[in-house]
């Protein structure tokens, strides 16, 4: 099994590894990292992806590092409320616009 | 009382649909034009047009995602009249689907003392936002949206009036350089060391 050699043997990550034909290469993986951490992958290639990430040893940590950052990202407190004077305003002028108007 | 003017016909509530997200909006405006005073402008105008043009809005749809999308168009309009010169759409940035570098030089230079990431938990949470705000136009627009308000791709490009591949790339980019700029906080920090320190 070439491949198994080669995920942990030491991929390298320049998509050499697209010689398994169940097992999409290192490159095509990382090219897809962000839309898998966003959510935006379906079926078999969500799959794929998955599998990958999981299996190889050299992606993993780059998923890691990716996931943390977006985790901190994702995290962050903004804390930024509409300011109770805004909110009043802009619901005077709507009301005057006819807002709760019967 | 000022006599109610063309109501906008849709079943659905403003009150109840659009409203809600003023604090969404608020945050958003504020990330745009980086001042609350242009912010609160910004909030103002928006939910006025709106309402003006609720009878557009198509209930079940994202309703946080076409506020947004007036907004944005609020700002850029304000800013023109400013600025003769389109700054925003000027960038040589692909059109196409991103090609992504499988080598992330980020994480080639964490590599041996932080390979997952850790340092980005230091990083406070106003360090982050800073970050965001140093951001070219459009890749804090892409970031906002897709990593503070939670939006899909299609949303973002659909607001963005640009293709989904554009919006990759422009996500993709703005992370590279919101990693440079966490990093190199977390480096002056003392949170991670440089890797010449290796």
């Amino acid at each position: 099994m070439k491949w198994i050699r080669r995920i942990f043997g030491g991929a390298a990550s320049d998509g050499a590894s697209d010689d398994a034909p169940d097992m999409i290469s290192c490159h095509a993986a990382l090219e897809r990292l962000y839309e898998y951490l966003d959510g935006e992958l379906e079926g078999a290639e969500n799959h794929q992806v998955a599998e990958h990430f999981r299996v190889c040893q050299q992606c993993y940590p780059r998923l890691a590092f990716e996931r943390t950052f977006l985790d901190a990202v994702h995290g962050v407190d903004t804390g930024e409320a509409a300011p109770d004077e805004l909110r009043t305003r802009v619901l005077d002028l709507l009301k005057a616009e006819g807002l709760g108007g019967n | 009382m000022a006599e109610p003017k063309d109501k906008p016909v849709n079943p659905a509530s403003f009150e109840d649909e659009a409203l809600p997200h003023m604090d969404a909006v608020y945050r958003f405006a504020l990330r745009l034009s980086g001042s609350s005073d242009k912010a609160e402008d910004l909030v103002q105008d928006t939910f006025f047009r709106a309402y003006r043009a609720w009878d557009q809005y198509t209930p079940g749809t994202r309703c946080k995602s076409w506020l947004f999308t007036i907004c944005r168009n609020v700002f850029l309009r304000q800013r023109e009249r400013v600025q003769r010169h389109d700054e925003i759409i000027s960038e040589n940035v692909p059109q196409d689907s991103v090609r992504v570098p499988a080598v992330n030089p980020l994480w080639s230079s964490a590599l041996g003392q932080d390979p997952e990431g850790e340092f980005f938990k230091s990083v406070v949470d106003a360090q982050i936002l800073e970050a965001i705000d140093a951001l070219p136009d459009e890749y804090r627009l892409a970031v906002i949206l897709s990593d503070l308000e939670g939006l899909s791709y299609n949303e973002v490009a659909e607001m963005m009036d640009v293709p989904v591949g554009t919006v990759k790339s422009r996500l993709f980019r703005g992370r590279r350089q919101l990693q440079k700029q966490l990093y190199d906080y977390a480096v002056s920090e003392g949170y991670i060391q440089e890797r010449s320190g290796q």
